[in-house]
């Protein structure tokens, strides 16, 4: 073994130029690989915490059936108990309590229902990045009964900072219509559309106490500490607060959309594999049969000398691997090399809308291991199955016409 | 032109180099064609599919409505532009449609709903709205009181096919729309592009419900080609004719879909780019390798007298030769391959659900893309890679040269 | 929301006994306001009333029957356009029904659609049901305008810090003689003239005398108008026993 290794590295040495380029060319089909690998995943890591990350969480626990109606009665079942477990809790990094009812918001002007959200800014700060999208005031930073509408609502509102607004909504335990005044504190200009046409915020404990929900909350936002957990159906997490009751849901049941897409960047990665495979493949064949031709009077010499065919056929395949080795080398290298190069800056996406949120930030690709011990390994593998075509050639070869045979 | 014929039979006469070589650009064609097809082919049945689920290719309002729907701003006479699109060859089918918001109430429970009123004859040649459908029959053909309502509606309201229920809205007069209504069928639930309380009923029903009259809000048209959905919607403007009406392509009226399918491509893009690359490396050293090896050749022309400038000719001119029958093989291979495949399509391991849609394969697409892209990577890289061997032949000492291996 | 309290209150008198604040309002408009509320003050009533909305793309002219009693209790029956005939409301509480003769179904209001539209007005079905605590969260003091007609009087109410209301100021004219209500207006917190109610058509309504019409407008909607116009009405009289049930909602009338 030892032999046809070291005679497959001489053998590539041999001619440093050819090797060189195909090392390179084959190289460079997996760092290809890596490369779209990196940057799907990081594109697809981008959406996933742009959605989650803008307001959403990766994970919502609500009542059962609390999402269909916005019935003010249809609490978190043991509400304070669970934020104490989730407190506790080693999975979870952050979490935020919110309360969630639809709402007539009226100023002199005009009024306009939305979805009026009662959030703790300080929980809020670790779970979404929506205090960010304030511009002009604050996110209810100030002491007192202020109100951050959406900027389309304060739009049809005709209502500025500092205006008075009066929030109507029906409390829980009997539907009466609560009323409390607040002024705007802020203006929030999320992007999206929808946000900013339907969402009102004000503080969590003023909204407990607006609709009567006696220490009551809506929804719980959590924010892991390994974002993989969220689409971890296994975990004991969703049944611990999805009982009772409730129901815990992580984002790929909340926006389907986006599952869809991380299916779809698995299934794309993997055709781009088989393609760039095929490439490499003709590389590699097209390098060892090259090379093949050139030696034809050597093999014939060889095979003359009393060379048995199955050793002929090892030496090619031991030179395929030498090729395939140092490919996988080069092609490790360059692909690192390429993902640094792009992850300095990033992609830039800003101003694209996806499932509702726009993209803020740029795209970087993205390090999984798999691409550094997954790809080499296969494209070693590959380099050794190919080389058998042409190992079989060289086994079968008839010693007397290789060596009249010249290039 | 002595060239020329030297460096055809230089092609031919070498004929496992040159086989080789040719095999390695062909292939990296087919493969590079194959991929921008799967990714054209996608998407294309992407689009389609979701725009025939409900929106459509691109839709006519009054003007003004995309951006704040409203019950009163509404085509005042549909039937003008129907006739109008009738005449165009590329629209293939248009359905008018009429909405409103309601609450719906059951028993004891009360939910906001959406009607949709609808033109089941024409929605049947325009959209699939029927496959949609999970349970019961479809809105009939003629007015009547079958509504046929969605999954997220019917669990609201706790309702189902046979079950009554009643309606309670705004009437364009000002009036209190109120009416009974059965329940025909229910949507799906998970293949549908129906996910809000949706109620879809006979469009004149719905226009005597809320005291429409004659008009309509919304014309969704479907053209004969997808891809131009942007230019046939200006047309459709402007045979129109009318200030008052608009008509947006579904890039414009899908917005979100539109741009989460940007994001894709986009990212497909770079995947393209690296791709071509790669090819292009390919290439680079199959010929490189080609040239390079013959140097001894050269260097036996250039002894014999032959001028540099001529080398260089020669070499480039194999090399061009050698690409261009690379690529028609390539051409062949690829229209064979994306041909099959968007008939055929690659069959996703997990079907996938985007918009309400089920996607189940994967398909390719013929298009002129498929063959301009690689053989421009193709020819192009070819050359630009036989310049510097060619060069380099073309300045060698022919002392040198004979020297080598 | 807040026009049809102030219509309600003026006409049909929801609102609680008025107290200004101590020390705020000056005895005399206390006096005054007190006077005015009064004026409408009754344990039950009933009226025949017209309610024309305009809009931008509608006009309607509603005909209605309207008992109330006490506080909290409410019935309203619509008897012309014919489309809209037979339908009533009922107001028990914090609780609503509609009745359309149409569907032939009691809906009762869930509490999120109490902040839409009373059959299709301008009005809320929250308006129907809130007690007017207008005179009661608001401080008033008499004011001279710009060019005072001498046969009125002018009162500015500011709400007080604790009142949940939208507007900055509320001016009322009344008539000297017989502290009838001529015009109210509505500023905003920057001294925008947003809403302007007109009382007009003053006659003998039910023993008293009231102004029998009732004109708003919303400045920032131009085309948005509602007028009232009270046909005739009863106070403290006799109410048939049933008017504020269920079944009465049913009963089809006339």
């Amino acid at each position: 073994m030892n032999f046809y290794l070291k005679l497959a590295w001489r053998n590539s040495l041999r001619n440093k130029r050819r090797t060189a380029l195909a090392a390179l060319a084959v190289g460079l089909g997996m760092a290809g690989l890596i490369f779209t690998d990196a940057i799907s995943y990081g594109m697809l890591d981008g959406l996933i915490d742009t959605a989650t990350g803008t307001f959403l969480g990766q994970a919502q626990v609500h009542r059962r059936g609390f999402l269909d109606t916005a019935d003010a009665d249809l609490q978190i079942a043991g509400g304070p108990a669970l934020l104490r477990q989730l407190e506790r809790d080693p999975l979870v990094s952050a979490f935020a309590p919110r309360t969630l009812s639809f709402a007539m918001i009226s100023s002199p002007a005009n009024s306009g229902s939305a979805m009026l959200y009662g959030v703790d800014p300080a929980a809020e700060r670790r779970v979404s990045r929506l205090a960010r999208a304030v511009s002009g005031g604050s996110f209810l930073a100030e002491e007192g009964d202020y109100i951050v509408l959406g900027s389309l609502l304060a739009e049809t509102l005709e209502a500025g900072l500092g205006d008075k607004i009066v929030v109507t909504a029906a409390a829980a335990g009997g539907g009466e219509l609560a009323q409390a005044m607040f002024r705007v504190g802020g203006i929030l200009k999320s992007g999206s559309r929808a946000m900013d046409s339907n969402m009102a915020f004000i503080k969590f404990a003023k909204a407990q106490d607006l609709l009567n929900l006696k220490g009551g909350l809506h929804e719980i936002a959590v924010v892991f500490k390994d974002p993989a957990a969220a689409e971890n159906a296994a975990l004991p997490f969703w049944r611990e607060y999805g009982s009772g009751g409730n129901e815990a849901k992580g984002w790929p049941e909340l926006i389907p959309e986006l599952a869809a897409s991380r299916e779809m960047t698995a299934f794309g990665i993997l055709i781009t594999a088989i393609i760039l495979s095929g490439i490499v493949a003709l590389g590699i064949t097209n390098t060892l049969f090259m090379s093949l031709y050139e030696r034809m009077f050597e093999f014939g010499v060889l095979r003359a000398v009393g060379t048995r065919p199955a050793r002929m056929g090892l030496m090619i395949v031991s030179e395929a691997a030498a090729l395939g080795a140092i490919s996988a080398a080069v092609g490790a290298a360059l692909g690192w090399l390429s993902c640094r190069l792009v992850g300095i800056k990033g992609l830039d996406y800003t101003g694209v809308d996806f499932a509702g949120v726009s993209m803020i930030e740029p795209i970087r690709p993205m390090f999984r291991p798999e691409q550094y011990w997954l790809y080499p390994a296969a494209l070693f593998l590959f380099t050794l199955i190919v080389s058998l075509y042409p190992a079989v050639y060289a086994a079968r070869m008839n010693p007397v016409k290789a060596m009249r045979k010249s290039l | 032109m002595l060239i020329f014929r030297m460096a055809l039979r230089n092609v031919f006469r070498n004929r496992r180099r040159s086989l080789l070589t040719g095999l390695m650009m062909a292939g990296g064609f087919v493969l590079f064609s194959a991929t921008i097809g799967i990714s054209e082919g996608t998407y294309g049945s992407l689009i389609d599919m979701f725009t025939r689920s409900r929106t459509g290719h691109a839709q006519v309002h009054a003007a003004g409505y995309l951006e704040r729907p409203s019950l009163y701003k509404a085509i005042k006479d549909p039937d003008r532009a129907g006739r109008v699109l009738d005449g165009l060859p590329e629209v293939e089918a248009w359905a008018p449609r009429v909405y409103t918001p309601a609450l719906a109430f059951a028993g004891s429970k009360t939910v906001g709903a959406q009607v949709m009123g609808i033109d089941p004859a024409r929605e049947r040649r325009a959209m699939r709205l029927e496959g949609q459908l999970a349970g019961g029959a479809f809105v009939e053909d003629v007015p009547s009181d079958g509504v046929v309502i969605s999954a997220r509606l019917a669990s609201a309201l706790s309702i189902k096919t046979g079950d009554e229920f009643s309606l309670i809205g705004q009437g364009a007069d000002g009036s209190i729309a109120n009416d009974n209504f059965r329940v025909a069928g229910v949507l799906s639930a998970s293949g549908s592009a129906f996910e809000g309380p949706w109620c879809l009923m006979h469009i004149d029903k719905a226009r005597e419900f809320m005291a429409l009259g004659s008009r309509a809000h919304e014309i969704a048209l479907v053209f004969t080609d997808y891809r131009k959905a942007r230019e046939d919607a200006a047309l459709v403007s402007a045979a129109l004719g009318d200030p008052a009406l608009d008509a947006q392509p579904w890039q414009v009226t899908e917005k979100e879909f539109y741009q989460a399918m940007l994001l894709d491509k986009k990212g497909g893009d770079i995947t393209n780019y690296v791709i071509m690359l790669i090819v292009a490396v390919g290439v680079l050293n199959t010929i490189l390798m080609a040239v390079l090896e013959r140097t001894r050749e050269y260097g036996v022309l250039k002894a014999l007298g032959t001028r540099p400038a001529d080398v260089f000719l020669l070499i480039m001119a194999e090399v061009f030769i050698l690409a261009l029958i690379a690529s028609a093989a390539g051409a062949l291979g690829a229209l064979g391959l994306n041909h099959y495949l968007a008939n055929h399509g690659i069959p996703l391991p997990n079907p996938i659900s985007y918009g309400g849609v089920k996607f189940t394969v994967m398909q390719s697409a013929v298009t002129a893309e498929t063959f301009s892209r690689p053989a421009w990577t193709v020819l192009l890289s070819a050359l630009a890679v036989g310049i510097f061997p060619a060069l380099k032949a073309a300045r060698i000492t022919p002392v040198k040269a004979l020297s080598s291996r | 929301m807040w026009k049809l309290q102030l219509f309600l209150a003026a006409a049909l008198y929801l609102a609680p006994a008025l107290h200004a604040g101590p020390g705020q309002s000056s005895p005399e408009v206390r006096a005054l306001l007190d006077k005015v509320d009064r004026l409408y003050r009754s344990g039950n009533s009933y009226a025949e009333l017209e309610m024309e909305v305009a809009t931008p793309d509608w006009r309607r002219k509603l005909v209605m029957e309207f008992w109330t009693e006490g506080l909290d209790k409410t019935f309203i029956r619509i008897n012309s356009p014919a489309r809209d005939a037979g339908a009533a409301t009922l107001r028990k509480g914090t609780e609503m029904w509609n009745y359309f003769p149409k569907i032939n179904k009691v809906m009762k209001v869930p509490p999120s659609m109490m902040m839409g539209s009373w059959m299709g007005s301008d009005f809320t079905n929250d308006d129907l049901v809130k007690e007017s605590t207008l005179l009661d969260d608001y401080y008033g003091e008499f004011f001279s305008p710009a060019r005072p007609d001498p046969a009125l009087r002018h009162i500015r109410l500011r709400p007080r810090a604790e009142t949940v209301s939208l507007w900055g100021a509320i001016e009322l004219a009344i008539r000297k003689d017989d502290l009838l209500p001529v015009r109210e207006d509505y500023y905003d917190e920057k001294g925008r003239l947003v809403r302007t109610m007109e009382f007009s058509d003053v006659r003998a309504l039910g023993g008293r005398l009231v102004p029998c019409t009732m004109k708003m407008l919303t400045l920032s909607k131009p085309g948005n108008s509602t007028v009232i116009r009270y046909r005739a009405a009863r106070f403290d009289g006799e109410l048939p026993a049933d008017t504020f049930t269920l079944r009465n909602l049913q009963r089809r009338v006339k």
